[in-house]
């Protein structure tokens, strides 16, 4: 049975290696052990330097370590995907039949796997 | 592209211990996704609902797994603890299940103490292991780490059952 993930699992896998907040802060150069508790909490969002550090770290992709966030994004973005594909394919409209720029982007969006992600 | 793996459902097990409870928070049942025991200085049922609310906004548990209060042996304390998280998990519509006869997972078969499951569950678990207690002597009370292994027992014993 698949389910909405949390935001990030920074929390589980630290405690896997069995690091304490202020450690994990260390090693990815934060300011204190607290800014670690707020990612943990969902409060705020790491920079890309701290999530590129989290997945050399803990050895998982930023997108697993990050998989609710991960989810949210793809989603997003395939929404923003058929919306582009429409507003290029509607610029087309009424040109005479060839592979012009837009729908030949068009193409490639509708055969992006993001394209037909299903989305919430 | 990376893919994150598929998780299964996100289960949250209490465990009620004299000043607070133990709580174990699994997705499947190889996935530990958090653990520990909230305790108060001085027990106040309200603000121990309050820290477990709080921890359901956090890990948002599709299930919520308690012991039956109707056949628990604890305190009046502890089932009156149960019933009341029973309610709030009703009240925020959380799947509330009780848990069936406690150890009976495939893997703690053979356990037949309390502390000899809390070693098979670390064993399963390898973060848990700096916080096994040590065995109890007759005369010692129950250390409290203990509700957060009896916890991961009961989500354990319900992913051996649904499969």
């Amino acid at each position: 049975m698949s389910r909405r993930k949390l935001k990030n699992y920074l929390r589980s896998h630290r405690r896997r290696l069995g690091l304490s907040q202020d450690e994990l802060a260390y090693l990815v150069r934060a300011s204190s052990g607290s800014k670690i508790s707020n990612y943990e909490n969902f409060r705020c969002m790491p920079t890309l330097e701290t999530a590129l550090a989290c997945e050399l770290i803990f050895q998982k992709p930023v997108g697993e370590l990050f998989a609710g966030l991960f989810d949210q994004i793809e989603s997003r973005t395939g929404e923003r995907m058929k919306i582009l594909a429409y507003k290029l394919s509607r610029a087309d409209a009424g040109r005479p039949n060839g592979m012009y720029r837009n729908e030949r982007i068009t193409l490639k969006l509708e055969h992006h796997p993001i394209y037909k992600h299903k989305h919430d | 592209m990376t893919k994150p793996e598929l998780h299964n459902e996100r289960v949250l097990a209490i465990h009620p211990v004299s000043r607070g409870f133990g709580f174990a928070v699994l997705e499947g049942p190889e996935d530990l996704i958090d653990y520990g025991v909230t305790q108060l200085k001085q027990y106040d049922q309200e603000r121990c609902l309050a820290r477990l609310a709080n921890l359901m906004a956090r890990c948002e548990p599709s299930l919520l797994i308690t012991e039956d209060p109707k056949q628990s042996r604890q305190s009046a304390r502890a089932i009156a603890l149960l019933t009341a998280i029973r309610e709030l998990a009703l009240g925020k519509k959380v799947r509330w299940q009780r848990s069936r006869k406690q150890g009976r997972s495939s893997r703690s078969r053979h356990a037949q103490t309390k502390h000899q499951k809390a070693v098979v569950i670390s064993e399963t678990f390898p973060e848990l292991a700096s916080r096994l207690p040590s065995k109890r002597k007759p005369w010692e009370s129950e250390d409290v780490r203990m509700a957060m292994f009896a916890a991961c027992a009961l989500a354990l014993t319900y992913f051996s059952h649904t499969g």
